[in-house]
């Protein structure tokens, strides 16, 4: 990070880095048994579009009791054959029903020509499919007015054809779009590991001004390949990304997000629990550079 | 380059593994039904064929495991089946709502109806597939027709001695109450 980005801040300038946990429904008694305990809550759009009754209750109880930011999985944002405008409109609905302090989704492609890839899938990192991601993001931004941010994803396949880093893409793209990030730091981790890179170097070569959210869980461990399983314990290098980041960032949360093989609720809050430590001792006598894609 | 010809092959590449041996085997032909330019066939078949693999693989059992949570008692029963018979369906079907997981276990129970798996596993595919319409799409009565006694089954799993019997399994909602029984 340039110094020239530091600025040094006073304990009341302190930035208050809220620590949350992606909302899932087995979740849902221990979660408002605990409500001291977390600070917000990530709900997965996609599961109140076209909801039953049910769903939308539980959306107003979250929404009264927890500050909710939206997550979706299907915007494919890098889809060349452009917005899906109807699922746009949906998203946009549960946005304004939320109105939250920011929004996300995911840097990939999820469909084309009338295939649904039913997950995240990588683009390559081309000038073309950054006009594609510009092109997509504004009409993103045209409907929902909340601040859009951009997640990165794991890949497990590179693009030859790529003709530039991740990192120097989603700079670009950021820089563009005016986007904030939601930084993986275990996405990241996987990625750097897999295809033998330094995630210092990733780090130092996005702005980190932008980054505004952070989500972490652990990896899993598939013979040589490490995959976002999301069904393990955070493990100490995803801790170590994570420290490293805050460390340099400005954030406004981070979320634990955990999908499957689900523990005993208190090792959830343990996790929540060390993710505040590590913020809390990370701000002691350390500067960090002005956030920016939320402030301004 | 054009990127959308480009991501309608891969989309197919990778939720087909038909296509993907056809495509590794004769690129240009693939390419070219596609509308790829040469140029754009070698951008893709530079891609290491055992990434591509991997992801698609990897694909393939996300999108397996999470049907399997609303099918248990068919997953159950089909044991060690049930992977072959759901990658033939994940083949034929492409799930395009947001529920796309509840459309796949949906749409496998259907496509069994059509396969050669014995008749009792067909019933109790049939009885999991009558239970996501009434829960997962809100209906207020659904039935199925059954062939053999299933509770045994569905209480401890046991498959052994299922009397044939012809019986209803029907699902109703009265006001907020749901009911649940045979006849
Ligand atoms: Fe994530």
């Amino acid at each position: 990070m340039k110094e020239n980005n530091r600025i040094s801040k006073t304990e009341d300038q302190r930035p208050k880095t809220r620590i949350g946990l992606g909302f899932r429904e087995p979740f849902r008694a221990d979660i408002f048994l605990n409500q001291d305990k977390i600070d917000f809550l990530e709900i997965t759009t996609d599961h109140y579009l076209d909801a039953k009754p049910e769903k939308i209750e539980e959306l107003k109880l979250l929404k009264e009791h927890f500050p909710l930011v939206p997550h979706s999985l299907e915007l494919s944002l890098g889809s060349a054959e452009g917005i899906d405008e109807d699922y746009l409109e949906k998203i946009a609905e549960i946005v304004e029903f939320v109105k939250p302090e920011w929004f996300s989704d995911h840097l990939c492609f999820t469909r084309s020509g009338g295939v649904k890839i039913g997950h995240l899938a990588p683009v390559p990192y081309t000038d073309e499919s950054l006009k594609v991601f510009v092109r997509n993001i504004s009409k993103v931004k045209k409907r929902i007015s909340a601040p859009f941010i951009l997640e990165n994803i794991t890949y497990l396949m590179q693009f030859p054809s790529s003709q530039m880093r991740e990192s120097v893409f989603i700079s670009k793209l950021l820089d563009e779009t005016d986007c904030g990030m939601l930084l993986d730091v275990t996405n990241l981790y996987i990625n750097a590991r897999n295809f033998g890179f330094d995630w210092r170097r990733f780090l130092d070569e996005i702005p980190l001004e932008r980054v505004v959210q952070l989500h972490f869980v652990g990896l899993h461990k598939h013979k040589n390949l490490l995959i976002d399983a999301h069904a393990d314990k955070t493990q100490n290098e995803i801790w170590d990304v994570f420290g490293e980041v805050v460390k340099r960032c400005d954030l406004k949360g981070a979320i634990l997000e955990r999908d499957e093989n689900f523990p005993p609720f208190n090792e959830i809050l343990e996790e929540i629990e060390t993710a505040r430590n590590i913020i809390s001792n990370e701000f002691e006598g350390t500067a960090k550079p002005v956030g920016a894609a939320l402030h301004g | 380059m054009s990127l959308k010809e480009q991501q309608n092959l891969l989309a197919r590449l990778y939720t087909d593994s038909d296509l993907r041996e056809k495509f590794f085997a004769e690129p240009d032909k693939i390419g070219f039904d596609f509308n790829l330019t040469r140029r754009e066939i070698a951008e893709i078949v530079e891609i290491a064929p055992q990434e591509l693999d991997f992801f698609a693989e990897s694909l393939f059992w996300k999108r397996l495991r999470e049907a399997e949570k609303f099918i248990p008692l068919t997953v159950k029963i089909l044991g060690c089946d049930f992977p072959p018979l759901f990658r033939q369906f994940s083949q034929t079907f492409n799930p395009q709502t947001v529920r796309k997981h509840l459309e796949d276990a949906l749409e496998f129970c259907r496509f069994l109806q059509k396969g050669e798996v014995s008749e009792i596993a067909l019933n109790v595919a049939l009885f999991e597939r009558t239970k996501i319409e009434f829960f997962g799409y809100g209906k207020r009565l659904a039935f199925c027709k059954l062939a053999f006694e299933i509770e045994p089954f569905l209480a401890d799993n046991r498959t052994e001695n299922l009397k044939r019997k012809q019986k209803f399994a029907v699902w109703i909602k009265l006001g907020n109450k749901t009911r649940h029984f045979y006849i």
